[in-house]
């Protein structure tokens, strides 16, 4: 068995230059290390973010699903398959939980609305028109039915091929396919015109 | 990259270059995370109690409830248009033959009024959780008649009130399903059609909340199996 001496800095990194796999903080984890499920969550805590952010648009349900779909993560980690690659494993908890989100957002009759307080005040490098097209486009974005902004997140937010994406979501490919095609349009049918103001 | 995967104009470009920014992981949100983690159980290997991934663990389903004498009962006073059924028809944990716990036979309520009917298992030693912290669940049938619907799910706070979770399965009007139910005190309701939310006519009503609430109330424990 391979043994790491990782010691997390504040950048999550490690103090030797060697990394440990995904796959062997698992397997830390399992044997009773829960420190090292923390360097999982340094690792894909931004791009579960990311994802929920742009599925649910808005920031604190964003924050409060990943921290969910972790925790679920962690403790469903014993069924957790070697074979299997983590990232996709988290994703698909995440996308599973972002759905439940909506769908007890419609059982609460609430709207999707963009976030546009939580949209301002994200920590973002951009100038301030970025910020003001960013905007507009996850409003646009939040105009999509869910399962188009779903497969269009997955496609081409991060960049995912379309058979891992058919494990994500439990969809065919020819209508994720589809999905990505019609979100394609619907946003340039939305956005078009207003990239230039 | 495929063809078809491509984005086609520098709108397109445009667009997804915006929606990959604006976002950053604070250490602070990394460390609630943590703090909720290290808060649960711990994972144990080769057992997962999360269905989230497809790791939902499958039990041996018992008889289904309309082959039994119970339905007969029910299916005769069945004359109204909705009647609602929720059954405990055994109480166990996450896995079975954990030592300590006990399967246990379910028997049918009488005493009660025909249109909503509990019959409670019989009670299991222990206490709400196993020994290593998970939490105990039982089985609850959820039976609902309605002859004219499409399509019926019950939802609560069991399955986070996700209709896809616990589709009822037809069988002459009658729809029911096997859920299990967490030890606890659980807010619940039946979809119909997708869109038509109803209340279980004989139980009690959860009091009201900011959302509505007035959602069905079930309880489930190990002094009585469930009842509401």
């Amino acid at each position: 068995m391979t043994h790491f001496h990782v010691t997390r800095g504040e950048s999550g990194g490690f103090s030797n230059s060697v990394k440990p796999t995904d796959a062997a903080l698992v397997q830390r984890v399992l044997e009773g290390d829960v420190e090292s499920f923390a360097v999982l969550v340094d690792r894909h805590h931004e791009r579960c973010l990311r994802i929920a952010l742009r599925l649910l648009g808005n920031s604190e349900d964003a924050e409060e699903t990943v921290q969910d779909a972790f925790v679920r993560a962690y403790r469903a980690l014993g069924r957790y398959e070697e074979r299997e690659q983590f990232a996709p494993w988290l994703t698909r908890i995440l996308v599973n939980r972002c759905r439940t989100a909506m769908s007890r957002r419609v059982r609460h009759g609430k709207t999707f609305v963009d976030d546009e307080l939580a949209i301002a005040a994200a920590p973002t490098r951009d100038s301030a028109d970025s910020g003001m097209w960013r905007a507009e486009v996850e409003r646009a974005l939040a105009a999509l039915p869910a399962e188009q902004r779903e497969a269009f997140v997955l496609k081409h937010v991060e960049e995912l091929e379309y058979e891992a994406m058919a494990e994500i979501t439990g969809a065919g490919i020819s209508a994720l396919k589809m999905r990505v095609k019609r979100a394609r349009e619907r946003l340039r049918a939305l956005l078009d015109g207003e990239e230039d103001r | 990259m495929r063809p078809g995967d491509e984005l086609e104009s520098a709108l397109d470009e445009r667009i997804v270059s915006a929606l990959r920014g604006g976002v950053a992981s604070t250490p602070e949100a990394r460390e609630r995370v943590m703090h909720a983690v290290r808060a649960s159980a711990a994972p144990v290997r080769g057992v997962g109690e999360d269905d989230d991934a497809g790791v939902t663990d499958v039990r041996a389903r018992r008889r289904p409830f309309w082959r039994s004498p119970a339905f007969g009962l029910l299916a005769a006073a069945s004359i109204a248009g909705v009647i609602a059924l929720v059954r405990a028809v055994g109480v166990e944990g996450p896995i079975p033959d954990v030592p300590g716990q006990q399967r246990v036979a379910s028997r049918r309520e009488t005493a009660r009024a025909p249109r909503s009917v509990v019959a409670p298992a019989a009670a299991a030693a222990g206490s709400p959780t196993l020994g290593d912290g998970r939490t105990r669940v039982a089985r609850v049938q959820f039976v609902f008649v309605a002859p004219q619907a499409r399509r019926v799910a019950v939802v609560g706070d069991f399955n986070d009130w996700d209709a896809a979770a616990a589709p009822l399965a037809p069988a002459g009007g009658v729809w029911s399903a096997q859920v299990d139910v967490p030890f606890g005190r659980h807010d619940y309701a039946f979809v119909v059609d997708g869109d038509r939310w109803v209340r279980d006519p004989n139980a009690p009503q959860a009091p009201a909340d900011e959302f509505g609430g007035g959602y069905s109330v079930l309880v489930v424990d190990e002094n009585s199996g469930a009842h509401r």
